[in-house]
């Protein structure tokens, strides 16, 4: 934002070492991958924090219908949002987040250094399990 | 904020004429990687395009993606997309979804990334 010339194409640009992507093209709407190799949800969003010298940074994948729901237009976006809202506990859920430093790298998937079970998504099939299985005739005595 | 806040904002100049949208973002990695955690990633550049149809999967960018009539029309579509680096924001104005650009900015043809 200095308005400092920069070129973009340039990869010995001081300070932009390493690499690069676009992030609609390359990560956005892509799988999530849990540090076993299980599926845990999409990309939905990223959440960018603004740094003092005017740098945007990504701090965190954002995933389910909190994230995704405003992305949506019209209708199917507001609709999804309010469910998620209706599933969840909070009066206003937002996005689940997983902090950026949980990311462990980036092919056709994103993978994490968690588990699936701690993806904040994770917690809708929580509650499917708590408050629609447990309730059927039979589920208490399954198996584990 | 989120990427999809700067997703498809509407970019002028420092005279408020139109440029484009923002059709993609490009991330570059700073810092050394290390074991078992990626380096963060910072905002480089913005993909403008003054087409509304969206990004179109990369065609717009690689050369020697196919097929070939498919690039072709998507090249046409988006012959006039430019990269502006970060850098030649001058503000970013997240509710009004609107990005200006410094006076002296520069436009550079898009790339692979």
């Amino acid at each position: 934002m200095s308005g400092r010339p920069v070129n973009p194409r340039d990869p010995a640009e001081p300070g932009r070492g390493g690499r690069r992507m676009d992030a609609a093209l390359r990560l956005l709407d892509h799988q999530l991958v849990d540090r076993d190799g299980r599926l845990c949800g999409k990309v939905d969003d990223l959440e960018l924090e603004r740094r003092d010298d005017g740098t945007l940074v990504v701090t965190a994948v954002l995933t389910g219908p909190g994230a995704l729901g405003p992305r949506l237009p019209g209708v199917l976006g507001r609709a999804t949002v309010a469910v998620w809202r209706r599933l969840h506990g909070d009066a206003e859920p937002g996005a689940s987040r997983i902090p950026f430093e949980r990311v462990a790298g980036i092919d056709s998937a994103v993978r994490l250094t968690m588990s699936r079970a701690e993806v904040p998504t994770y917690g809708l099939e929580r509650w499917a399990r708590d408050n629609v299985v447990e309730k059927l005739p039979g589920a208490g005595n399954a198996p584990e | 904020m989120r990427l999809s806040d700067l997703l498809g904002a509407d970019v002028v100049d420092a005279a408020g004429e139109p440029v484009g949208r923002v059709t993609d973002v490009r991330l570059a990695q700073t810092g050394p990687v290390g074991a078992g955690v990626l380096a963060q990633f910072v905002v480089e550049s913005l993909l403008v395009s003054p087409r509304h149809t969206g990004s179109l999967f990369g065609y717009e960018r690689r050369h020697d993606q196919g097929p070939a009539l498919l690039r072709a029309a998507v090249r046409a579509l988006h012959r006039r997309a430019v990269m502006i680096a970060w850098d030649d924001v001058d503000e970013w104005d997240v509710e009004g979804r609107r990005v200006t650009l410094t006076r002296d900015h520069d436009r550079h043809p898009p790339e692979v990334a």
